[in-house]
């Protein structure tokens, strides 16, 4: 059964699982918010299982949840792409997506078993800063 | 208006070093025009793939309900850069690979929006 009140998510502050990992994922993003406060949605989760460890949105239209499924699958795609050889320039990195006046970053962290995805307006941050937060942040 | 042969063609003219590009057809994944200079590029591979990449960013957008159009998608890679860029139709997008040594994302993305604009 939905309960719309179990559902309801916590704008402006930190969710995170109550487990080792969850407390080190809060950490990476309490780092990050101090860098970047305007950060729109932001979340780590488990690139095997897609759980969210932790989770942070400034609005609740921005629901980490509709996207940590999404985004563990587009990197399993990447790992076969790469396993494919179709790419050749090594490893990914980061990837960056920009829309009109939005920015989304995706970044493998942890050895890759876990992801950090990032969404902030475009007049709030630019592209070269926001992978340097992330960067840093998940290191 | 440019066909997908002459958008690489120019593309393949400003940026001599680069490693692949390609227009290729977002519904099918397959290239309608492709150049690489590393022999062992298998760019309709990495077309297919990058059109899923494509299509599951365009999800991702619609689930969030964002009003917006995808302008870029960026792949940084240990020693390459990855670029697609749809067309303003959104049925094709542009795919190139750079060395990151050679030419830097500004540079990359300057050269990817001057041809997609054109592109039929």
């Amino acid at each position: 059964m939905n309960f719309p009140f179990f559902n309801r998510l916590q704008v402006k502050k930190i969710v995170a699982a109550s487990s080792e990992a969850g407390q080190r994922a809060e950490a990476m993003l309490a780092a990050m918010l101090r860098e970047q406060p305007e950060l729109l949605l932001a979340y780590i989760a488990d690139s095997q299982t897609g759980s969210i460890l932790a989770s942070y949105t400034a609005n609740s239209t921005y629901n980490p949840n509709q996207l940590n499924l999404r985004t563990t699958k587009l990197l399993g795609n990447m790992a076969d792409n790469l396993a494919a050889n179709s790419w050749l320039g090594g490893p990914l990195l980061d990837m960056s997506v920009l829309l009109e006046d939005q920015l989304h970053h995706l970044r493998p962290i942890a050895n890759g078993q876990w992801h950090c995805f990032v969404a902030v307006r475009l007049a709030d941050a630019n592209l070269g800063i926001l992978k340097e937060v992330v960067r840093q942040a998940t290191t | 208006m440019s066909t997908p042969k002459q958008t690489v063609d120019g593309i393949k003219a400003e940026l001599p070093t680069l490693v692949a590009v390609a227009v290729v057809e977002t519904e099918t994944g397959m290239p309608l025009a492709s150049h690489a200079n590393m022999a062992d590029f298998d760019i309709e591979t990495a077309a297919a793939y990058n059109t899923e990449v494509v299509k599951s960013k365009l999800k991702a957008i619609k689930a969030l309900k964002l009003n917006q159009t995808l302008q870029d998608i960026l792949l940084t890679l240990t020693d390459q850069l990855h670029l697609l860029k749809l067309s303003p139709s959104g049925d094709k997008f542009i795919y190139l690979a750079v060395n990151s040594k050679d030419t830097n994302l500004a540079q990359a993305r300057q050269i990817m929006k001057a041809h997609s604009a054109s592109l039929n």
